[in-house]
C-alpha cells in the first residue's frame, strides 16, 4: 500500500475539547473506597478513564485545523512530544517510586494509584502535545 | 544555537517576491519565513539551501551566525 504523506493538519473542531470532561468517570475508581466493590472489581480500571483528559488537547488541535504541514510545525510539534512525554514519564516514575517505597499501600491501592497515574499521565501527555505544540506555533 | 542575523528580507524583497510567494516557492507557510526573517527560526539546510537558490544568493549572505 503506497504511504500517502499528509501536507495538512486534520480537521476537526475544537469543541471536541469538550470530550475531555469524559475524564471525570476517572474519580468512579474511587467509589471502592465508599462500597464494597473490591470482590467484583478486581482491577480498579475506572481510573483509567483520566486518561480522557487528553481529548482537552481536541480543543488546541481544532484550532490548528487544516494547518499546512512544514518544516517548523514538525519541529515544533516533535519538540511538543519531546517535552509532553518527559513530564509524563516524570510523574509515572515519580509516584511509582513513592508509592513503593514510603507510602506501604496494600497491593490493590498500589494497583489503584498506579493505574490512576498511568491514565493521567497518559491523558496529561496526549494534552500536553496540542498545547505545547499551539504554545510554539504562536509564540512571537 | 546562536543568534543569528538573516538578511532575507532585503534580498527577498529585491526579488520582488511577497512572504507568502517565497514561502509557496520553497514549501513552507508565510509564517515561517516571517519568523526566519527575524531570526526566531534556525531553518534546516534544504530550506536554507532552496531560499537562497530562489533569491539568487549565498547562503553565507542570507544568514550571518555570530
Amino acid at each position: 500500500m503506497k504511504n500517502i504523506k499528509r501536507t495538512h493538519t486534520r480537521k476537526i473542531s475544537p469543541k471536541l475539547g469538550f470530550l475531555g470532561f469524559l475524564g471525570l468517570l476517572g474519580f468512579f475508581g474511587f467509589a471502592h473506597w465508599f462500597l464494597e466493590f473490591r470482590d467484583i472489581l478486581t482491577v480498579p480500571f475506572p481510573f483509567f478513564f483520566f486518561s480522557f483528559f487528553g481529548f482537552f488537547g481536541f480543543y488546541y488541535e481544532g484550532k490548528m485545523s487544516d494547518t499546512f504541514i512544514d518544516e517548523r510545525f514538525q519541529s515544533n510539534s516533535y519538540r511538543a512530544e519531546s517535552i509532553a512525554n518527559k513530564v509524563a514519564l516524570l510523574i509515572i516514575i515519580s509516584v511509582a517510586i513513592l508509592t513503593v517505597s514510603i507510602l506501604r499501600l496494600n497491593s490493590y491501592d498500589t494497583l489503584s494509584v498506579i493505574i490512576a497515574t498511568i491514565g493521567f499521565s497518559f491523558g496529561l501527555s496526549i494534552f500536553l502535545q496540542s498545547y505545547l505544540l499551539f504554545r510554539f506555533e504562536n509564540e512571537e | 544555537m546562536g543568534e543569528f542575523k538573516c538578511n532575507l528580507k532585503k534580498y527577498r524583497q529585491l526579488k520582488d517576491l511577497t512572504q507568502e510567494q517565497l514561502g509557496e516557492k520553497v514549501g513552507v507557510r508565510r509564517e515561517t519565513i516571517m519568523r526566519l526573517e527575524s531570526g526566531k527560526y534556525n531553518p534546516s539546510l534544504k530550506l536554507a539551501i532552496d531560499i537562497s537558490r530562489i533569491v539568487e544568493t549565498p547562503i553565507e549572505e542570507l544568514f550571518i551566525f555570530d
